[in-house]
């Protein structure tokens, strides 16, 4: 081992101990953080009365549940006595958020807290590097080491952070009020701090890897430049989908299977309770179904869209001007296509009613109608993706030789024959593709429910992204909203497989 | 096939009507912006404003602090197109420019996360960011959409596409790797560059439902999330929804028809994520 992999290896190591530290101090901060962000926030302006505590900075006890409500910031807890863990109390029924109780935090303790962590990892991960010179498994297993004692240093670290503002907290309750039940403490960054700590660990793995195969291939610089290099270039993009894509796959899948309140400290496994809840909800199938209803406009739309390309399929002049125009729908904000078309879809004052009760039909309550709603929707889809699906079918006829069209004419083919016979089969892999990213596509519809109506009347408009939105930031609960996002990314992975699975049988601009 | 003079009218009058039916709800959405409060309540309704209304303008943006909403959209925007149009370029060009350890399986990786639908994600990555502390933050709000897989194909694919001698010769000439990513590739994927650029844009412009749920207080609120709580709270007065609603689509309208090349090159890479 040369002196220059040598001081790699203790940069390397360097770096991610600190790279523990900076979890674990984010960590104890985001106890703070979590005593600040709108959760807490929400519940303790939600709140009927403050519970006074000993600790409490003087002023805020006095304050009453209203002026709660009105102040948000000072809510954030600096006073006298210092900074704050605030906690929302719940009623006895766990139903209610009735009050709010705070201990300080002393920074002195939370530094100590942080350094002991830090100089432990910091130590186990240079020693074993260091102490143990020789073969690469023996190195390997030092890093491996290395990772679990950050890792454990640092989640012993939090916990016990946790333990001592929980502990600190139940007197102050118990000096309270005798309706409190119980008082718990949001603990999001017990979780993150785990699910960071697995990242640093990977990418400390990855970069004693590094140093490792570096090392390996130090008779090859060109290779080793090269690849260092790109690996460079990659790693912005690859930091972002671990943190933000592949991690939370994983995490995703994590929370289906335990509970997640919020409020509570701990979160058990409990398996597919949350799954089987979901079979048992009939609002759940139905959304499920509203999806799938939602889904047919795709095949609607693509019918007129061929018809429309097949009458467009010709010179025509400012053809180029309505494949502007036709995209306006996909560019425009939804927010404003779905406000447009409320107003274009209102009961008694409504264009599209207007016109019905012109030509001597009764009107109908579009959105107001169960049996009414959900067409509207699909109808606006459709017209949002009408032209997208007419340029597609366009560019796919003019990539058919006209000369074939032509021996089927001299063959005395009519023009149905010519459609089904020559052009059908041949437009067929753009029709999969449109079909399927369709009704991929479909599927992630958001805005229309949730600005039209909100997934009304009575759940006819109830899709599965509102249902996960609501389930999850309305009524709080994040793990049934997981689970029902694990089932809704099992429906689209097949749809996507399927889609790649037909579209690697075709011709690749298909 | 008819007569080719019939197909010609037919034609026309297809394009017609579908130009129409695309346009109609945004110009009905403008008259009806310029109408007075209770002009709209009139049976028939009318099609034009009796004299437009462009205080509804002022008023219905003034009515909430939509000023602060834009800045929030522009940043938001700003802030994903940069981080795309920077991972996308560096990550799309090693891999297609260089062979180095891991290449594939580390594709793969990328491609599979195509697979994964981001709606699916959203209650992981909100209580990722959550624990992150960036819950109502200008950073958790950004955070999510700075790197897309689809934009790092789309300049794979391109960059691909160009060919090599350019970036040898300037190897040649000892440009360094980076020199040679800076001055010569990226030059030549400026048109891929401005495709992902205006995706990112309309993608950040539109989107609501993660503003929504990251982001609570008013001074963090974009402009999609602004309108649809003007909606809520104006629920009976439509010309100042409407106006609301011209407002939100100007932007966007106007990055679309500058960069409308970009736009169909993009479709023609797949377009719709």
């Amino acid at each position: 081992m040369t002196p220059a992999h040598r001081r790699a290896l203790v940069l390397v190591a360097a770096l991610w101990a600190a790279a523990t530290v900076g979890v674990a101090w984010r960590t104890l901060r985001g106890i703070d953080r979590a005593a600040r962000s709108h959760e807490a926030l929400a519940l303790a302006r939600g709140a009927r009365g403050v519970v006074p505590s000993p600790a409490w900075p003087a002023g805020l006890a006095a304050r009453d549940a209203a002026a709660v409500r009105v102040e948000e910031r000072p809510l954030v807890v600096r006073g006298a006595a210092g900074e704050m863990v605030t906690a929302p109390v719940k009623d006895a029924q766990d139903w209610d958020v009735i009050g709010a109780v705070g201990v300080p935090v002393r920074w002195r303790e939370r530094a100590a807290r942080v350094a002991a962590p830090a100089v432990l990892a910091l130590a186990a991960v240079l020693g074993l590097l260091l102490f143990t010179g020789g073969r690469a498994p023996r190195r390997g297993a030092a890093a491996v080491a290395g990772a679990g004692g950050c890792f454990a240093a640092a989640a012993v670290a939090s916990g016990a952070q946790l333990r001592t503002a929980s502990g600190a907290l139940a007197p102050a309750l118990a000096a309270g009020s005798a309706a409190l039940d119980r008082v718990a403490l949001r603990p999001p960054s017990v979780a993150f701090a785990q699910f960071a700590l697995v990242l640093v660990a990977a990418a400390g793995a990855l970069a004693l890897g590094a140093v490792w195969w570096h090392h390996a291939n130090a008779a090859r610089p060109a290779r080793v430049r090269e690849t260092l290099g790109a690996w460079g270039f990659i790693a912005p993009s690859l930091a972002h989908l671990l943190v933000f894509t592949i991690g939370p796959v994983g995490f995703l899948l994590w929370i289906s299977v335990h509970d997640w309140d919020l409020l509570a400290s701990d979160r058990p496994f409990v398996g597919l309770a949350h799954f089987r809840e979901l079979a048992a909800d009939p609002l759940f199938w139905r959304a499920l179904r509203n999806g799938l209803v939602y889904a047919l406009y795709v095949p609607a739309t693509m019918v007129a869209a061929l018809a429309a390309a097949l009458v467009l399929d010709q010179p025509l002049r400012g053809i180029k001007v309505l494949r502007v125009v036709v995209f306006l729908p996909y560019v425009a904000s939804t927010v404003a296509i779905a406000l447009v078309w409320q107003w274009l879809l209102h009961r008694d004052f409504g264009l599209l009613n207007a016109a019905l009760v012109a030509v001597h039909l009764p009107r109908v309550d579009w959105l107001g109608n169960p049996a009414t709603a959900l067409p509207a929707l699909m109808l606006v889809s459709a017209w949002g993706q009408l032209g997208y699906m007419m340029v597609v079918y366009l560019a796919g006829l003019q990539a058919i030789p006209g000369s074939l069209l032509e021996a089927a004419r001299l063959d005395g083919a009519d023009a149905w024959q010519r459609f089904r016979l020559i052009l059908w089969p041949m437009l067929r892999p753009v029709s999969t593709y449109l079909l399927l990213t369709g009704i991929i596509w479909s599927f992630h519809g958001f805005t229309l429910v949730y600005i039209m109506t909100e997934g009304g009347p009575s759940h006819a408009t109830d899709v599965l992204v509102y249902r996960i939105y609501q389930t999850a930031w309305e009524f709080r609960r994040f793990d049934v909203a997981a689970a029902m996002s694990v089932v809704l990314c099992l429906l689209l992975l097949a749809l996507t497989a399927l889609q790649w699975r037909v579209v690697k049988g075709e011709p690749a601009d298909a | 096939m008819p007569d080719p003079r019939v197909r010609r009218v037919a034609g026309y009058a297809a394009a017609l009507l579908l130009a129409l039916a695309m346009v109609a709800p945004f110009l009905w959405m403008l008259s009806t912006s310029l109408m007075d409060e209770f002009e709209v309540y009139r049976v028939p309704p009318p099609l034009l404003p009796a004299a437009p209304r462009f205080a509804n303008f002022t008023e219905a943006l003034t009515a909430l602090p939509f000023a602060i909403y834009f800045r929030n959209s522009l940043i938001l925007a700003a802030a994903t197109v940069a981080g795309q149009v920077i991972t996308a370029a560096m990550a799309g060009y090693a891999f297609a420019r260089h062979r180095f350890a891991a290449r594939t399986p580390l594709f793969a990786v990328y491609l599979g996360t195509l697979m994964i639908p981001g709606i699916a994600l959203l209650v992981p990555r909100f209580l990722i960011v959550d624990a992150m502390g960036l819950v109502d933050t200008m950073a958790g709000l950004v955070s999510v959409e700075l790197v897309a897989a689809w934009s790092i194909f789309l300049m794979r694919q391109y960059f691909l596409s160009l060919p090599r001698d350019m970036e040898d010769a300037a190897r040649l000439d000892g440009a360094s790797e980076w020199q040679v990513f800076t001055r010569v590739a990226l030059p030549l994927a400026r048109p891929a560059l401005a495709t992902v650029a205006l995706f990112a844009f309309i993608d950040a412009w539109k989107a609501l439902l993660w503003p929504l749920i990251v982001s609570r207080s008013p001074d963090l609120r974009v402009v999609e999330a602004g309108v649809a709580s003007f909606h809520g709270m104006y629920y009976a007065n439509w010309p100042w929804q409407m106006a609301a609603a011209v407002a939100a689509l100007v932007p966007v309208l106007l990055v679309f028809l500058v960069a409308q090349k970009a736009f169909l090159r993009g479709l023609a890479f797949g377009g719709f994520k």
